[in-house]
């Protein structure tokens, strides 16, 4: 009875928390009182967790090395541009297309190369990523290498905070569920997982489709906050940032995820007038990070309101 | 029960296996012995889908499992406890053991094996909340045997489940898997302790070179001039 109060307790501080920081900010907005400056840091904030808590599932939960997240948020953010942009649709309909047209090209990617062990996915998403930026610069239809302007503003910020919400309860949902406990198998023993019933392709391929779909929501909320996709803009070194995001935060663990997205997405906003010295300092923070807790910001452990407590109550 | 047919395995080019025939029946506690690098962990791996076969056939319980995976060999009921116990490092003692039943039917019995289990090995019980990986290896190699046996199989496969183990525990644990076997789960066990398991299995194959060289029971084996020599040092 107790742990079923703490459950709904939690979840009811959580819900309060997350509503408060909404208004406060809508409110700001609406108000007028933010910033251009920094109502574009939070829009990236909100883009970046969805990027980084969704590759965290593939790379952090599954153990699968993708290197290609970029691409799959180029497939969404294009498709749901046509959609908005030359098809008139409504907003919603192009974020359902962006999520399924990048969750398919995650399951056509998927699986070939998630049946072997190995590093085979690395290279794959690898290519993937470049295939899908130099095509884009061939197609006409979104206009080459110019890439397509004028997109409608439709990421408001409930579009952009909720896009980061429905990604992380979504995929937290799904890590607690009896499928995360067979993916995170995989990650800790891929073969004694096959040895205890474990089709670890099919959740393999599970975990790479759900993640790239929403890559593929970042995307469409990309394009409808800054209204101009490029293909330049989705190139390996975007792929890169996010799994830079992952790695600070620590490997499995979605909290970790999503403090290291907004710290990085303020770092970069704070230098952005110096962008030599932003790479520099990355290189810097990741050495440093590597040497000093090699496991990430949070490890695997994920951070909670007991964690809190414990703080608090100052007990170990 | 099991009946494995001709196999040959080979590593890319580099064959391993030549025509390796023999069978286990059920209710019987079979060794497979065999030096270091003979082949045995190659047979194990066959039998249970993580190596594909170049040749020749498996039949378990009069069904052809040749061409399955793992996952579904497992379903049929074939647990397979690897070399070096391959347990879920970070995840703790007990979810390791709720990952051995994920089978509807072992599922729906989850509680009593596991209090079973529980009662076979204390210290498992003790340990239920810390991380495997923090186990000793003896602690290790329990919980190894304990999660497979959480998927109430019916072919229990082990591969060298003395391995690292002080003489005093290889003995327990020996005794553990007879009784496993007395309780009647059917025993395919790969072993380097030769005169331990000659002693307390049924019969006995042995591989050499990847062929079968021979085989018979454990007291027949005991007492051939050529297992003495060859790994008895008699
Ligand atoms: N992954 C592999 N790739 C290539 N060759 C392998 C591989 N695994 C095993 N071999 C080779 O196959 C042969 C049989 O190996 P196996 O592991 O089956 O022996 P084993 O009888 O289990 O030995 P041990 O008692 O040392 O565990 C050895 O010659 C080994 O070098
Ligand atoms: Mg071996």
């Amino acid at each position: 009875m107790q742990k079923v109060n703490n459950k709904w307790l939690k979840l009811g501080i959580e819900v309060v928390v997350l509503a408060a920081l909404f208004t406060l900010v809508q409110y700001l907005i609406t108000a007028g009182l933010l910033k251009q400056y920094y109502q574009i840091s939070l829009a990236s904030m909100c883009i970046n967790v969805t990027l980084a808590v969704s590759l965290s599932l593939i790379n952090g939960f599954t153990g699968q090395l993708s290197l290609g997240h970029a691409g799959f948020m180029a497939v969404g953010a294009y498709i749901a541009a046509i959609m908005t942009n030359m098809l008139d649709l409504p907003f919603i309909t192009g974020i359902l297309a962006a999520m399924l047209g990048a969750g398919l090209a995650g399951f056509i990617i998927g699986v070939p190369t998630l049946r072997l062990k190995g590093d085979y996915l690395a290279i794959a998403t690898l290519a993937f990523g470049e295939i899908i930026r130099v095509t884009l610069q061939n197609i006409g239809y979104v206009n080459g290498p110019a890439g397509i302007m004028g997109i409608p503003k439709f990421a408001t910020w409930p579009w952009l905070f909720g896009g980061a919400i429905v990604t992380i309860v979504v995929i937290v949902n799904l890590i607690n569920s009896s499928y995360g406990r067979a993916i995170i198998s995989i990650r800790e023993d891929e073969t004694a997982s096959e040895l205890m019933g474990i089709n670890t392709t099919k959740y393999k391929v599970l975990a790479f489709v759900v993640g790239a779909g929403f890559a593929g929501l970042a995307g469409a909320l990309y394009a409808h906050y800054f209204y101009i996709i490029k293909p330049e803009t989705f190139n390996f070194l975007k792929s890169f940032d996010i799994l830079v995001m992952v790695v600070l935060g620590g490997l499995g663990s979605t909290t970790g995820a999503i403090i290291a997205a907004v710290f990085v997405t303020a770092l970069t906003a704070a230098l952005q007038s110096f962008p030599a010295i932003r790479m520099v300092l990355y290189a810097l923070i990741l050495i440093i990070v590597m040497i000093y807790r090699p496991q990430g910001l949070m490890g695997n452990k994920e951070l909670s309101l007991r964690t809190f407590g414990r703080i608090w109550g100052g007990r170990h | 029960m099991l009946r494995v047919t001709n196999i040959d395995v080979a590593y890319k080019d580099v064959q391993v296996l030549w025509d390796v025939t023999f069978e286990v029946n059920q209710g019987e506690f079979v060794a497979l012995l065999g030096a270091n690098g003979a082949g045995k962990t190659t047979t194990l791996n066959a039998i249970s889908g993580l190596l594909k076969v170049k040749k020749g056939s498996i039949e378990f319980l009069g069904k052809d499992i040749t061409q399955l995976p793992g996952y579904k060999i497992a379903e049929l009921g074939i647990i397979h406890v690897p070399e070096g116990r391959r347990l879920f490092p970070e995840m703790t003692v007990r979810e390791n053991l709720e990952m051995g039943s994920l089978f509807p039917e072992a599922k729906a019995k989850r509680k009593d094996t596991m209090k079973k289990i529980f009662e076979q090995f204390p210290i498992l019980e003790e340990k239920q909340y810390k991380e495997a990986g923090t186990l000793s290896g003896g602690q290790q190699q329990m919980l190894a045997l304990g999660r497979g046996l959480m998927a109430l199989p019916k072919l229990l496969i082990l591969d060298e489940p003395s391995l690292g183990l002080a003489p005093v525990l290889v003995t327990q644990i020996f005794e553990q898997i007879k009784e496993i076997n007395n309780e009647g789960v059917t025993v395919l066990q790969v072993e380097q302790n030769v005169v331990q398991t000659l002693k307390m299995c049924h019969r006995a194959y042995v591989l050499e070179n990847g062929k079968i060289y021979t085989q018979g029971t454990g007291e027949k084996l005991l007492n051939d001039e050529h297992i003495k020599q060859a790994y008895l040092g008699i």
